[in-house]
Order: structure tokens, then sequence, then C-alpha cells
């Protein structure tokens, strides 16, 4: 009861916004646009998962979020600060403590042990060696792999690789992970174990996940799911609501899913400014 | 939201990132390094060639140094001048420039001669001077565009030394260190010869009075025929600083022609005048003429004539500028290696500024990552420059005593120790500065290299 309480008063917390975010790239003379004016607002301790096709914007869309890019037009509010705004040390503050990032690729650092990579942030943030290597302990712990701390990253598999992300992600306690596809290079299974992982941190740490993917079979962990279509958002929905259509059949067999996208017509195109309170009301 | 608020939750929400420490950065390039170990031998290897080039150098002229700084009383002296002149004839960059002032043909010939003889032992530029004194003395001095003459021949005797303005010229050429030959002295003078010429050339035969080793005077033979003739005071001989002469120990005398002359040589203002006699060999026995030649005598006082090109610079401007093109090829090489890494490293560097890393931080990565690389390339060009020259020295540099037969390691002898862990520093620290300056543009590539590089899926 507590716990749901504690998780409402997250989610009225707006810890992402963004105003109208246009992207034009620029390729030579041609101009493309990949995001044609998003509104959006991401609530502290969400679970939220960007869904398109590839090509849709996804990937652009989050490094805005992420403060990887700058927009072409609109604004990106990263606890209410325009990142826009920021100079080249706070925006590394904003990457080392207020973000983790996971990637597709997983990214270790190939020269460095997973305790390594996992302590390199908090050696960024200026913690001390003692501290970082016993909060790197425990994290790894957290993902599962505490007796491979000392493995490089080619001696791990994806999976393994990308928990030593995840913890990574972790390391100075960030209020936003950021992860574009982070089983776009995993197997079915494997993949479910890290969204289930990072649901897990989601719940335990209350810490807001942000993922694209292309892929529906990795919904289960979402609050709410933002659809994107030619760089605008299609629709926004809340996992219940499919959970609701799917029903016994899960997320597991493709069927399910299949099911899911055709009875999945209900979503309001254009809810982007929809309130917390709407959702919660649902 | 109004701006003002926004300022505000701006110094509330976000602080300024610091600058990672430098252990960190040292930890990180030193594994970067070893990763990566045989791509970082491969890209030191341009360093550790341009520094063993280097020291190599510097190896040749601190032992060249060692030599040339030992004093003229030490007893190994002798030893290490004729070590110090064979090294110099070894270098190309020497050359010794021979005047010939132009007589006879018979005598211009034997000058040739001569010249040919000797050009077997050093590189040698002849050229006829001029017969003019004026533009005669100019090219012996050095006074028109050309360098100065290191040694001059006068092939005819007494000929035009006779003339006043001529055996000026060549007394103010010795005088400036230059080296005169006189072939065939012993000649006659001209009956109406002037008195104080004849004086002022009997002072140039006194060469090394100082040292009392010669006694020259006029003979009147008869009275139409004035010969010069000279005594060797031979118990001087042994303890002469020069070369030839201490080769000559336990001889009566340097050289007689059958009348009398002999050859001779030593010093007279600062340079240095060698007398040959070559009757003998218009009389059909050029025995003492040959035996001048291959006793070294000449070719010795050759040597005299140039011995400050000799014993200068031993770091000639084209070495230096061999050194330079080196490390700028060096600097070439290791900016494209590295310029290759970091579009390699995308995905690491992007990494790591996802994950707070400042622009400063990967700059010093990369330059400390190829000071590192510097420093152990320097380390290996050190030793193998210092190895290679200093095999070559070890060999080159010995010298057998003619009296007792011992062979002479003047390398080791004047090992100049102190030298070469100085010069051994200077290129360690030349190389390190030399990848880190190559490293610059790498790193600042590196550097402004963005965060969302990481993301990037494709290789
Ligand atoms: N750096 C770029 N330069 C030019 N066009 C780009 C760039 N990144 C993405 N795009 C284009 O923007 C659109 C959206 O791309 P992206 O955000 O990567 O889509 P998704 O992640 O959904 O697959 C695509 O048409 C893509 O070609
Ligand atoms: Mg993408």
């Amino acid at each position: 009861m507590a716990e749901d309480t504690k998780k409402t008063e997250q989610h009225t917390q707006t810890v992402v916004r963004t105003r109208d975010v246009t992207k034009i790239y620029t390729m030579g003379k041609v101009k493309v646009p990949a995001l044609k004016g998003i509104t959006l607002q991401i609530y502290a301790g969400e679970y939220i998962s960007i869904m398109g096709p590839s090509g849709s914007g996804k990937s652009t869309l989050f490094n805005m979020v992420g403060g990887l890019d700058k927009p072409t037009e609109g604004s990106v509010y990263i606890d209410e600060v325009d990142v826009a705004q920021l100079d080249a040390y706070e925006l590394a503050w904003l990457r080392c403590r207020k973000i983790g990032y996971i990637f597709q690729t997983f990214n270790l650092i190939g020269v460095m042990s997973a305790l390594e990579n996992v302590t390199l942030p908090m050696t960024f943030a200026g913690m001390t060696t003692d501290e970082s290597r016993d909060k790197g302990m425990f994290l790894l712990e957290k993902v599962g792999l505490a007796d491979r701390h000392s493995h490089k990253p080619f001696e791990l598999s994806g999976g393994q690789q990308q928990r030593v992300a995840i913890a990574r992600a972790m390391a100075n306690s960030p209020s936003i992970i950021l992860a574009d596809e982070p089983t776009g290079n995993l197997d079915l299974a494997t993949g479910k174990e890290i969204i289930a992982l990072l649901g897990a941190m989601n719940q335990d740490e209350g810490v807001t996940i942000i993922t694209a993917t292309h892929d529906i079979k990795m919904l289960s962990a979402s609050n709410r799911i933002v659809w994107i279509r030619d760089g605008s958002l299609d629709k926004i929905e809340r996992r219940e609501d499919i959970d609701i259509e799917v029903g016994s059949v899960g997320g597991d067999s493709e069927g399910g899913v299949e099911a899911t996208l055709r009875g999945d017509q209900e979503g309001v195109p254009g809810t982007a400014a929809s309130t917390p309170a709407e959702e919660e009301n649902n | 939201m109004n701006s003002d608020t926004q300022g505000l939750q701006r110094d509330k929400n976000i602080g300024r990132q610091m600058v990672l420490p430098l252990s960190k950065a040292v930890e990180i390039a030193w594994k970067s390094i070893k990763i990566r170990f045989w791509r970082s031998v491969i890209t030191t290897s341009g360093i550790v060639l341009a520094i063993a080039f280097l020291m190599s150098i510097f190896t040749d002229t601190v032992f060249n140094n060692a030599l040339r700084s030992v004093e003229e009383d030490h007893p190994r002296y002798p030893l290490v001048e004729s070590v110090i002149q064979e090294q110099a004839l070894e270098d190309e960059d020497v050359v010794i420039r021979v005047g010939i002032l132009p007589e006879h043909d018979d005598k211009n010939e034997m000058a040739r001669e001569t010249l040919r003889f000797l050009q077997g032992r050093a590189q040698m530029l002849s050229f006829l001077l001029p017969s003019e004194p004026s533009p005669l003395k100019d090219e012996l001095l050095g006074q028109t565009e050309m360098q100065p003459m290191d040694v001059m021949f006068v092939a005819g005797f007494p000929g035009r030394i006779s003339e006043k303005t001529v055996m000026e010229a060549i007394e103010a050429f010795v005088d400036n260190g230059g080296a005169l030959f006189v072939l065939g002295y012993e000649n006659l003078w001209p009956e109406d010869v002037d008195q104080n010429l004849k004086n002022t050339f009997l002072s140039l035969l006194s060469v090394n009075l100082e040292d009392d080793v010669f006694e020259v005077s006029a003979q009147e033979i008869e009275e139409t025929d004035h010969r010069i003739a000279g005594q060797v005071n031979w118990e001087k001989l042994p303890d002469s600083k020069y070369l030839s002469f201490s080769a000559l120990e336990g001889s009566e005398i340097i050289a007689q022609t059958q009348d009398g002359g002999i050859a001779f040589a030593g010093k007279h203002g600062d340079g240095y005048v060698c007398f040959v006699p070559v009757a003998g060999q218009m009389t059909g026995d050029s025995h003492l003429f040959r035996w001048v030649l291959r006793e070294g005598l000449l070719p010795a006082s050759v040597l005299w004539g140039a011995r400050d090109k000799l014993r200068g610079d031993v770091l000639p401007a084209r070495t230096l500028w061999l050194v330079a093109l080196s490390l700028m090829v060096c600097v070439v090489g290791i900016t494209n290696a590295m310029l290759m890494s970091v579009t390699e490293r995308f995905r690491e560097i992007g990494t790591m500024k996802c994950l707070g890393a400042l622009d400063k931080f990967v700059i010093r990565l990369f330059l400390i990552e190829s000071s590192f690389q510097g420093a152990a390339g320097a380390l290996a060009g050190v030793l193998v420059g210092f190895l290679l020259s200093f095999i070559r020295i070890l060999f080159s540099f010995r010298a057998q005593d003619v009296v007792t037969g011992d062979m002479h390691w003047l390398a080791l002898e004047f090992f100049p120790g102190v030298d070469l862990l100085i010069w051994a520093l200077v290129s360690l620290i030349v190389g390190i500065i030399i990848s880190v300056i190559a490293a610059i543009y790498p790193a600042y590539t590196a550097a402004r290299m963005e965060p969302v590089e990481a993301m990037r899926v494709e290789a």
C-alpha cells in the first residue's frame, strides 16, 4: 500500500518533457525530417517504451531526450531544465549523474573488466576508489554477475555484457535510464531477461526507464508505450490496455503479440498531451 | 516556463562536471595500449627508428667530442689524433680544398701526381689558382664567395715565389692556418732575387723552430747557386706531436736527396709548411719523392691543413636536416595511425562521453597514450641507436701504438658515460614530445566526437 502511494507520487512528477521537438537532418541539399514536432511528458519512475518501425525516428527522439543531440526546433527539458541551455560541463554532469545509457551494441569499454566498466562513471562523478568498488560489486551482484567482475567484455556473452551495461548505467543512481534497442543484438530469451532486469531496476530503484524498440515482444515491463510513425507521435498507450486485449496469451507467443497489434486500434492518436491524471483514471 | 524559474531550476538540478583525476586517464591509456599491443608496437616503430637515428648521431658526436677533448699532453694524444683524422676522412662531408699555383707543365704534373696519391685517402677538390697576386690571395683566404683553401701546392721553385706579392699572399695563407707544399724547394735561387724575399722564404722554411727540430739555412754552393739546406734535430722528433714524425722513430733522417736536400714539415704561424725536394725525380731517382708520399708525410701535412675541418662540426647541417626529416616523417606516421585508431574507437569514445567524460579527459587520454608509446618507442630507439653506433665506434676508435704494438680501445678508455646519459635522456624526451605533438590533432578529433556516436549500430 505504501509502495503504491510512493509510485503514484513518482508518476506525477515530470522528469522529461519535450515540446514540439523537430529534427531535420540535412544531407547535402536534401533535408530529411526525422521528427515532426513531438510533445511528450515522461514521469518519474515510469517505464516507457518508444515503439515504431525502423526509421520512424525513435533513435532520433531518444538522442534528444538523452541530451545527446539538439533539436532543430522545440525544446527538451530534463528536470525542467532546457537541455539546449547547458554548457559542455553541465551536459557532461547530466550524462554522468542524471542519465544512464544502455546501447544496442552494449558498448562496454573493451580494455576494462566488468567491475572497472561499472565503476568508470563513478570515477567520473568523483567517487573514491573504495566506495566505487563496493558499489560496483553491489550492482554486479544485482545483475547476477558478481562472480564475473574481473572478466573482460570479450569473455562475456552478449546477455552478460548487457547486464554489465545495466549495472554501469545504474552506477551513479541516475533518475533516467535510456536504452535504445537494448535487445537488438540479443536472442529472444536473453532479450526478455534483459527487459525483466530493466523492469526490476524500475521497480526496485524507482529509476525512470525509457527504451526504444521496434520489437513488440519487448514491451512486457512498460507502463506506457509511445508509438511513433514517420517522425510523428502516433499514440500513447498504457500497457494494461494491451494486456487486457492480449489476455491470457501473454507476451510469449508471436500469435499473442500479433493479436495485440490487431486489437490495438483503440489507442487515441495525438494523445501526446494526455495528463498523468487521465492515465491514472483509466 | 519563464526564463527566471528556468535559471533557478538549472542551478538546483544540474551541476558542473569536474575534471577527472590524471591517474584514471593514465590507467585507461595504459590499458588501451596493452590491449592493442601489436598495433601500438607498429605505431611506435616509427619512433623507434627515428630516435635510434637521433641517438646514433648523438652517440657518434659524444664519442667524437670525448676524443677531441683529450689534451695534447695526454700520452694517448697521437693515437687519438690519428683516429680523429681517420674518422673525419670517412665522413663524406669533409672535403679538402687544394689550390695549385700553376707553373711549368712538368711541375704541375708533379702536383697532380701528389694529389692523385692523396685522393685515395681523403676527399679532395683541386683548383688551379689564379696567376694575379691579388685574386690569388683572395682565393687562398676565401675572400671571394668561395671557401678558403686548406692546402696550397707551389709546384715550381722559386718560380712565382720570387714575386714579392705572391710570397706575401702565401705567407698570409700559412699564417691563417693553411698548409703549404713546396715541391722542389732545393732548386736554385736566381741570382738577382730580392734579398728580403729570400729571408721571408727562409723564415717560412724555419718551421717548428720552437721545437728546435729544424735548422735551415741558405747555402751558397757556388757563387750563382743558392740552395736551401737544413738539418734535422733528430732527438726531438720522437717527442713531436705529429703522427708522421712519431712513426719515423729510429729513422736517421726524414728524407735526403743525393745532394743533401731534405723533406720536412712543421708548424709555421697557425699553419703548416711541407717542403719536398724533387731533384731526385728530375735526375731519374724518384725514390725520395715516393718515400715522402708513402711514409705519409704529405698526407699528414694535408690533414694538418684541413685540421679545423677535420676537428670541426661532427654534426653537419645535412645530418641535422636528415634527423629533422625523419622526426617529421615520424610525426606524420603517428598522426595517421592515431587518426585511424580514433576513427575505429568511435564507440568507445562516444560511450565514455555518455558516461560523463569531458572533452579534456578524452584529449588527455590520447595524449597520455601517445606519450607512453613515445616513451617506450624512444627507449627502444635509444638502446638500438646507441648499440649500433657503439659497436661501430668501438672498432673504429682503436689504434695500435707503433712503439709497443699494443692495441688501444680508445672508445673504452675515453668512455663518455655522463654525456651519453644526458643525450639518451634528451632523445627520450624528444621521442615523447614528438609523439605527443603527433597525437594533438587525433586527440582533438576524438574529443570533438559526439557522444551520440556511441549509439551508432553499424561498424
Ligand atoms: N545522422 C543522420 N543523418 C541523416 N539522417 C538520419 C540520421 N539519423 C537518422 N536519420 C534519418 O532519420 C530517420 C529516423 O531515423 P532513426 O531515428 O534512426 O529511426 P529508428 O531509430 O526509429 O529506426 C531515418 O529516415 C533516418 O534515415
Ligand atoms: Mg534506431
